[in-house]
């Protein structure tokens, strides 16, 4: 065939593409008859109000010397691991504010960091491509650093997000700036699936943030720089399960709502969104519009304990907690007396829900908790 | 997005690839379209002649009709699926029934561990000490 006919052939299938993918964005705007918040009001619920003193900073976790860019919870300890511009990881009590470990990490240019299920191991990865397991009950070696247990290395760009599948310390999915998630079977340090990349229906730009589901974790979430966020079932890894349109701007956080059937994004252009992996429907859009009418990236997002809140941070230093059902944002940790000095860069829920971990730009770790009178309903 | 001081980092060998034979799948619900694929753009001189050229289209053609196949399954199941309202109802109902330790208020009783970041059972005026 000569090239000009697969050039027709070509433009006739991109032809196709289009027309389809038109056909399915009216039919799914013909389904969305409300969203949650229209649902939520029609029903007669009202948003949750917070007294000035009911969201109280309760611990500051110093010791980083450089920007905090990531973090995460053991599921059962009060443990916090932190990842920072300076070049370590830090293992806290967070209940006690005391470090447990301090790694020195190879390559200092790190951007993610994750707790193994069972506490024992923690991994992290960034600029050099390569995701880098730490046993924690492993000797230091003679200058007291722990050594590096593991290295998962295959990526050809850097390492962006790490999780560990829930219940097993052997595997954990990372997503990466070479268009890519990977499932990692760490006993061996090879690669079980590779979810995208050339000529599959994966993502077109990097990978900024992955997200297992609690309830089912064959299943994860994606969100990338291409605006799209992409869900996955990691035993047919040849093609995403379905693909999230609607945001306009880099997918910098993903994360899955508590029931497992619905998931949060927060993206460059400003906004939250709430969808559902069942149907694909975008149920919310979370945006509060600025005065000066400018447009502030969303760097991270966490779910309180039920999904009630959510909680976004913000590029210009703001975290603010949405009603989800409402969709109004019911109180700014940013502007609160005891918050950070600089950008709250990542966010995290310990495992019982009862208290959310802020990491910022300011080298501090924050932990909120609620410290009111709880009103019985 | 992504922030490090300035350190961005460097583009893999595959995004810099710019005829890696993908369909942009870039549009917003809003009707947002990006600017064409390279791929998209047939007779403009993005396909050389040559073998690769060929190999090239052959492949982006193959990638796009795995799209097509893909977004035909999708209209089918789209059909079946419902309106918005019935998934907001779910949520609604999965939200209420999850005792949440953060929320100002509470169906079931408070467990003892929610309080733990404040030495246990405490009361608003005893904020002080413990911050």
């Amino acid at each position: 065939m000569s090239v000009t006919e697969l050039k027709e052939r070509h433009s006739a299938a991109t032809d196709t593409v289009n027309n389809l993918r038109h056909r399915l964005k009216q039919k799914r705007l013909s389904l969305l008859d409300t969203d949650v918040s229209g649902y939520a009001r029609s029903q007669g619920r009202t948003p949750v109000t917070f007294g000035p003193t009911d969201l109280v900073c309760c611990r500051t976790l110093q010791g980083h010397t450089g920007k905090v860019y990531s973090l995460d919870w053991t599921s059962e300890k009060s443990q916090i691991v932190s990842a920072s511009q300076d070049g370590r990881l830090i293992v806290w009590n967070a209940l006690t504010r005391q470090k447990i470990h301090a790694i020195k990490l190879p390559c200092a240019w790190v951007m993610t960091c994750a707790f193994s299920p069972t506490g024992q191991s923690v991994a992290c990865g960034g600029l050099d491509s390569v995701c880098s397991i730490f046993n924690l009950n492993s000797p230091t070696d003679k200058d007291g650093n722990l050594p590096v247990s593991r290295m998962l290395s295959g990526h050809k760009g850097y390492v962006s997000s790490c999780q560990y599948v829930p219940d097993e310390d052997t595997h954990l999915i990372t997503g990466s700036g070479d268009q890519t998630c990977v499932l990692w079977d760490i006993t061996t340090g090879l690669k079980t699936s590779i979810f995208g990349g050339e000529f599959q229906s994966g993502h077109t730009a990097d990978v900024l943030s992955i997200s297992i589901n609690g309830s089912n974790s064959r299943m994860f979430v994606s969100g990338s720089c291409d605006a799209t966020a992409r869900l996955w079932d990691t035993r047919v890894a040849s093609r995403a399960v379905r693909t999230f349109h609607g945001h306009e701007g880099d997918v910098n956080a993903v994360k899955f709502f508590p029931d497992g059937n619905r998931f949060g994004t927060g993206s460059d252009d400003g906004t939250c969104r709430l969808f559902d992996i069942r149907t694909g429907h975008q149920l919310q859009v979370y945006y509060q519009q600025h005065s000066d009418n400018d447009i502030t990236p969303v760097t991270s997002i966490a779910f309180s304990a039920s999904g009630r809140l959510l909680f976004a941070g913000y590029t210009n230093g703001d975290c603010y907690v949405w009603d989800t059902l409402l969709a109004k944002v019911v109180l700014n940790i940013g502007s609160l007396q005891d918050s950070h000095e600089d950008r709250i860069s990542c966010l995290g829920l310990s495992a019982d829900g009862s208290a959310l971990c802020t990491g910022s730009w300011d080298t501090n770790l924050k932990i909120w908790a609620f410290g009111g009178h709880r009103r019985t309903t | 997005m992504i922030a490090m001081d300035g350190h961005q980092p460097q583009p893999s060998s595959e995004t810099l690839a710019s005829e890696n034979g993908r369909e942009s799948e870039d549009y917003g619900e809003e009707g947002r379209e990006k600017g064409p694929h390279p791929l998209a753009q047939a007779g403009t001189g993005s396909f050389p002649g040559g073998f690769i050229g060929k190999h090239r289209l052959q492949a982006a053609i193959t990638n796009l009709n795995n799209q097509i196949s893909i977004l035909q399954e999708e209209l089918e199941k789209v059909e079946t699926i419902g309106e918005s309202s019935t998934v907001c109802k779910d949520l609604i109902s999965s939200v209420e029934s999850i005792p949440d330790p953060l929320l100002p208020f509470t169906k079931s009783s408070v467990d003892a561990g929610w309080d733990r970041w404040f030495g246990g059972a405490h009361h608003s005026r005893n904020h002080k000490r413990w911050i």
